[in-house]
This record gives C-alpha cells, sequence and structure tokens, in this order.
C-alpha cells in the first residue's frame, strides 16, 4: 500500500516560501499530476518527497510510514529528474544497473532485472551505449529504466518529457500510461504543460506560489476552476475573463460585463445572492462562444481584432467595449480581420468569480 | 555558360585573397607569439649547447660558443666524468618518489576537501573556504621558517623518544619531512571545487536515492567526472614538487636525501665540472618535458579555470 500523503508541508529557502502548507492525498496505484507555473514549487514538493530536502514544517506519509526522518534510499521510491541525470560516463546498461549494485543482489539478478526493464521500454539494443550517444527520447527511457528496474512502491517524475519534440511527448505520453498500468504504482508527475496534466493524470492538483489552488479530476478543474488562478491557468486559448457587476432587470439576477447584461441560471443567482459579491469577474470559455448559440443566448458584438487560424479551428479575437474576448471558431467559417462581429454565450456556460477574494461563485 | 565561368574565376579569387587577408591579420600575433617563444627557449638552448661543450670551452677567452662544436656526449655517460657518475639516479629517484607522494597526497586530500565545500552543507562553509583561500596568498618564505621549525621538533621527538623512534620515521633527512608542508594545498581544493560545482546536481541526488553514500558517490559519480580536473591537478602538484629548491635543501643535508635540483646544484659548485652539471640541468629537466608534453592538454585546461571544456 503506497499512498503519499502530504501533511501540513511548508519549505522555507531563507525568505523564499517554496511550498506553502500543503496538505494532500495521493491514492495507491494513483497517477497524480502537480500542475502549475515555473517556479510554483513542483520540484521542491517532489523532491520533499523523495527525501532530497527536508521539509520546514509538516510530515510526509508513505503507505503507512512517517517518512519525513527516513533517509531517501530507505522510501521505496525512484525519481526521474528533468534532466534525467544519467551517468555519462558510464554505458546504458551500468546507468540502470547502478541502483541495483547498492542493493545486495546477485550478479545474475541484477543482470535479469536490468534485461527486464530494457525490455519493457524497448531499449535492449541501445546497452552498451554511453548516455552522449543518445538521443533525447532514448535518454529518456534510460532514464525511466533505472527508476523501474529497481521495482519501488512509488515514481515520483519532474517533467519528464519537457526536453523532447513535440512529437516524441505525445508517444512518451502514451508510453507512460502504458507503463503505469503495467507496474500498477504510484506515480507522482509534475508537468507545467497542462495537456499532459489533463491527458495523463487521473488527478491533478494546480499549485501556485507555492500554494495548493485546487485539487481533482482533470475535467472537474477544468469545468469548475476554484479560483481565477485556475480559470486563467487551465486551457488554451485561456477563459475568457471580464470584470462585471451584479444587477437586475425585470426582476431577475443578472450580471452586467462589457456592456451586455447576462440572466444567470437560478442556482447561479441564488449563489451569487448569498454570497453578497460586489465586485465580479465573469469568465467564458472560448469554446462557449459560438457565432449563434440556441436561445437563451446572450450576444457580444465588437470588432474583429485577430484571427488566428489553426488547420482544425480557429481562433478568433474580438474587441467588446475596452475588453476582448476569444472565441473558437470553426475553420469552415470565413472571418474577416476588422469586420463586426457577434458572438453568443449560453447562459449555462457563464462562470461567475469574486473580484476580491477570487475565489468561485456557483456550483 | 561563360558568365558561370566568371563567377566561378571571380569567387575563387576572393577566396583566396580571404586567405592572405587572413594570414596578414594574423601576422602581429603570431609574430608576438614567435618573438616570446625565442626568449623563453633560449636559456634552454644554451643550457643544452653548454651541456655538451667539453670543459676545455668554458675555460678559453671569451663567452662559450653558441653552437655545440665537439657535441661531448661524455658530459652525460661516461663513467668517472659524466652525470651518470654522480649520484644523479639516486637524485631523480628522490625527486621522483618526493613528488609522487606530494601529488597522491594532493589529489586525495583536494577531493575530499573540493567534495565538502561543493557538495556539503556545513555552518562556516563559506567562511572556512576564504580561509583556504588565503592560504593560496601566503608566499612559502613566509611559512618556510615555522615548517622547519616543526620538521625539526618532529624529528627530535621521532629519534629521542622510544616509544616514536622505532618507527624510523625521519622529518629531517627523510621523505616524510620533504613532502609533509605540501600534502595539501588551497590550491588544490579550489582547483577541484570550482569542477565540481560544474556537476549537476541532480547526478549526486539520484546516487544518494540509489543509497550511495558521500565516499561511494565520491568515488562512482564524482572522481570519474571529474577525472580532467583531477589530471590537471596532478600534473601542477608535480611540476611544483619537482621544481622545488629552498625546502629539499633546508631539510635534507644527507647526500643520499638530495632531490636533483639539489644535487645538480652543488654538482654546479663544482666549478671544474660545470658542463656535467649543465647535462645534469638538463637531465633533471628532460621527465618535466616529458610530462608537460604528455598532459599539455590537461595543463591549459587548468590555466584557463574550466572556462574551456573538452
Ligand atoms: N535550493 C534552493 N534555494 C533557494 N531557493 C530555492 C531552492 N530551490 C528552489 N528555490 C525556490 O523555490 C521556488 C520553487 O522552486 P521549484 O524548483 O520547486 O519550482 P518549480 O515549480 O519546480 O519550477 P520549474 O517549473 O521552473 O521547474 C522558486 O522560487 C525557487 O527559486
Ligand atoms: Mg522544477
Amino acid at each position: 500500500m503506497a499512498r503519499v500523503f502530504f501533511e501540513g508541508i511548508t519549505k522555507r529557502f531563507g525568505d523564499v516560501y517554496a511550498v506553502r502548507d500543503l496538505t494532500l492525498e495521493v491514492q495507491d496505484e494513483e497517477f497524480f499530476v502537480l500542475l502549475g507555473p515555473s517556479g510554483c514549487g513542483k520540484t521542491t514538493a517532489l523532491r520533499i518527497v523523495a527525501g532530497l530536502e527536508e521539509p520546514s514544517e509538516g510530515d510526509i506519509h508513505i503507505g503507512d510510514r512517517v517518512v519525513t526522518e527516513v533517509p531517501a534510499k530507505d522510501r521505496d521510491l525512484a525519481m526521474v529528474f528533468q534532466n534525467y541525470a544519467l551517468y555519462p560516463h558510464m554505458s546504458v546498461y551500468d546507468n540502470i544497473a547502478f541502483g541495483l549494485r547498492m542493493r545486495k543482489h546477485s550478479k545474475d539478478e541484477i543482470d535479469r532485472l536490468v534485461r527486464d526493464a530494457v525490455a519493457t521500454l524497448g531499449i535492449a539494443e541501445l546497452l552498451k551505449r554511453k548516455p552522449g550517444q543518445l538521443s533525447g527520447g532514448q535518454r529518456q527511457r534510460v532514464a525511466l529504466g533505472r527508476a523501474i528496474v529497481r521495482r519501488p512502491q512509488v515514481f515520483l517524475m519532474d517533467e519528464p518529457l519537457s526536453n523532447l519534440d513535440s512529437k516524441m511527448r505525445v508517444q512518451m505520453r502514451s508510453e507512460l500510461i502504458r507503463l503505469h498500468r503495467e507496474l500498477g504504482a504510484t506515480f507522482i508527475y509534475v508537468t507545467h504543460d497542462q495537456v499532459e496534466a489533463m491527458t495523463m493524470g487521473a488527478r491533478l492538483a494546480v499549485l501556485n506560489e507555492g500554494r495548493l489552488q485546487q485539487v481533482g479530476t482533470p475535467q472537474d478543474v477544468y469545468d469548475r476552476p476554484e479560483n481565477l488562478f485556475v480559470a486563467a491557468f487551465i486551457g488554451s486559448p485561456a477563459m475568457n475573463l471580464l470584470d462585471a457587476e451584479p444587477a437586475q432587470v425585470d426582476g431577475k439576477a443578472c450580471v452586467r460585463a462589457g456592456g451586455v447584461d447576462v440572466a444567470l441560471p437560478d442556482a447561479l443567482a441564488k449563489q451569487l445572492e448569498a454570497s453578497g459579491a460586489s465586485s465580479l469577474v465573469m469568465g467564458v470559455r472560448p469554446e462557449h462562444l459560438d457565432l449563434s448559440v440556441k436561445e437563451p443566448a446572450v450576444t457580444f458584438e465588437g470588432k474583429v481584432d485577430l484571427v488566428e487560424s489553426l488547420g482544425s479551428e480557429q481562433h478568433i479575437t474580438v474587441a467588446i467595449n475596452g475588453n476582448s474576448l476569444i472565441a473558437r471558431i470553426a475553420a469552415s467559417e470565413k472571418i474577416e480581420h476588422g469586420a463586426s462581429f457577434q458572438l453568443a454565450v449560453a447562459p449555462q456556460h457563464v462562470q461567475l468569480f469574486n473580484a476580491s477574494t477570487k475565489e468561485r461563485i456557483g456550483p | 555558360m561563360t558568365a558561370v565561368a566568371g563567377a566561378t574565376a571571380r569567387k575563387n579569387a576572393s577566396r583566396s585573397s580571404g586567405v592572405v587577408r587572413r594570414w596578414l591579420r594574423r601576422l602581429p600575433a603570431y609574430t608576438l607569439l614567435i618573438v616570446c617563444s625565442v626568449i623563453l627557449l633560449f636559456p634552454l638552448y644554451v643550457t643544452a649547447v653548454f651541456s655538451l661543450h667539453p670543459l676545455t670551452e668554458f675555460l678559453k677567452e671569451g663567452a662559450p660558443s653558441l653552437w655545440p662544436s665537439f657535441w661531448q656526449w661524455d658530459n652525460y655517460f661516461a663513467s668517472g666524468e659524466g652525470v651518470s657518475d654522480t649520484p644523479v639516479g639516486r637524485y631523480l629517484f628522490n625527486s621522483f618518489v618526493m613528488s609522487t607522494v606530494i601529488t597522491l597526497g594532493q589529489l586525495i586530500t583536494a577531493t575530499l576537501s573540493a567534495y565538502a565545500f561543493a557538495f556539503l552543507k556545513f555552518p562556516g562553509r563559506n567562511a572556512l573556504f576564504v580561509a583556504f583561500l588565503a592560504t593560496m596568498m601566503v608566499p612559502l618564505e613566509v611559512s618556510i621558517i615555522p615548517n622547519f621549525q616543526t620538521m625539526q621538533w618532529l624529528d627530535a621527538h621521532f629519534t629521542e623518544q622510544a616509544w616514536l623512534s622505532w618507527t624510523h620515521i625521519r622529518f629531517i633527512d627523510g621523505f616524510p619531512g620533504l613532502v609533509a608542508p605540501f600534502l595539501a594545498t588551497g590550491f588544490g581544493t579550489f582547483l577541484l571545487r570550482q569542477y565540481f560545482m560544474t556537476i549537476p546536481r541532480e547526478l549526486l541526488d539520484a546516487a544518494e536515492m540509489d543509497g550511495y553514500g558521500h565516499l561511494r558517490t565520491l568515488i562512482h559519480v564524482v572522481m570519474p567526472l571529474g577525472k580532467g580536473a583531477l589530471a590537471t591537478l596532478a600534473i601542477f602538484a608535480f611540476l611544483q614538487a619537482w621544481n622545488q629548491y629552498l625546502w629539499p635543501l633546508l631539510v635534507t643535508n644527507d647526500p643520499n636525501m638530495r632531490t636533483v635540483q639539489i644535487g645538480i646544484a652543488a654538482e654546479a659548485a663544482n666549478i671544474s665540472r660545470i658542463n656535467v652539471a649543465f647535462a645534469g640541468t638538463i637531465m633533471a629537466f628532460l621527465p618535466m618535458l616529458l610530462l608537460v608534453v604528455a598532459f599539455q592538454r590537461y595543463l591549459v585546461r587548468g590555466l584557463f579555470g574550466g572556462s574551456v571544456k573538452g
């Protein structure tokens, strides 16, 4: 049993808080992703689990043990470093066998384990090479080999794909998912790439400036971001965020944003009232803005500022009363720069945030 | 067709004039280097020539010739009158043992201290490192008298006290005294630390997670990666030890314990055999020459302080 539990972890470097009061539970055999922008403390959090860094406060539990005081080598986990950390002076074989040599395995056993690992990763023919003679993808596999050969209960991966080209990244993504299924171990996977986070993780945690922002399944986090940071960070192109204020039209609760009154679904209206917020931010995902939406809909009008064609779709930036909205529109629509343009959104796709607390309002 | 041929011809012409221009641009630099080399190599040349003169060449009027007139190899090899007849073999052996022990000592102490300064966190680390660096500023002449007194004191203890004397360790007229002050240097620590700092931290972290302790990490990861820096330190230490003069002169009286530098100087003091002394100088120098030629790239790398990687 290898759940990993962060209990109130804080890590200070001098005056810098790398991680702040992080409490988080990673389930046994889960593929868990830590997501956040550069410098948010992802690596630090991982190094604390690994035992390479001591927390300033809090405890790490692995399985049923508190391991805060346990040295790294006795925690039964393996780490894949961002830059692979292969030993340049050793062959692939020796790199992979390196960790076994300290663990009282016989020579034959080491050989068998190494060959098992390279077979799993499809790099059996590289055993004699030095890391300098490998491509980025091959190095990545060797780094994985070094981790899996020890069969630990927990794998820690620090942006393992960030040095690969995009094609290789897609391939390695699915390979890692397969590996996770085969090994049946707990994976904690650090990335700043939201595509990786969304596609790979069973659950993910969003960090910012050392603080936990939200934990949930990728869909959960995407559909119901708990605060403005998560709303803006997850999704590409990013969610449209407009300053808004509560209003009343014909006795019905609505919000006024971009010069337009948006009627709210009943549940949301109730929660808005309960929150008592006076200044708001309204969020709409670009894919929820369209040329026309089945009634009831709200329509924003403006001029087309920018058209970015991606082949399969186009991203249209429309200037509206000093704000700009980005919409994802089918590639078949002919849209011209400078033209007047209407964007419609259905009210159930509107999300609200309290502008002063930056927290989500609504279900 | 002709237009193409013309263009090709023009290109060739401009290429060859480019080569000429490049050479012209480098001419001042090359001239300077050649002049410097001549100035530096001239004394060596003179020594080599003088080592082949017969003694009569030094006794006649005027300066000895700068061209070997007679090629008297006997200065080197003849029994009864050449260098081979002096205890030069013994001198070379002494120098070699002393330099080797100093080199090994520095490699061991510098590797250990550089590892600590580069990778371990401990209170007072920076202050201690500055203190190490400060020792590099202290010239040998300042420390030589206290060091000598220490050696005398140690020697007295080791010869006079029964519980030590059985070891036969001698700090005056013995290798321990010749090598002791040079087994650890600030320079070696500094040189290796600078290199160790360039090793990615993750390599050490990975070793730590695999259960390698500090000593094993040092042996299996840091030292193999720092081979070049270790070689640089080794050659610097060896050269410096080999060329020592003042210290060996001070702590040895017994002709049997003389290093080659002192032995040759003693030979030169015997003015009647000055040509042989020159031959001895060349013999003392040859091992160094071989060493420098063989390990040139590590020397250059050391001088550039890690800014050039190869
Ligand atoms: N050893 C250290 N000493 C001082 N500050 C550190 C140290 N390690 C990390 N920090 C600081 O802690 C914060 C978090 O760093 P961390 O490396 O965990 O970020 P990260 O999320 O992994 O970023 P990235 O995506 O760029 O790798 C940063 O502000 C960083 O400067
Ligand atoms: Mg990081």
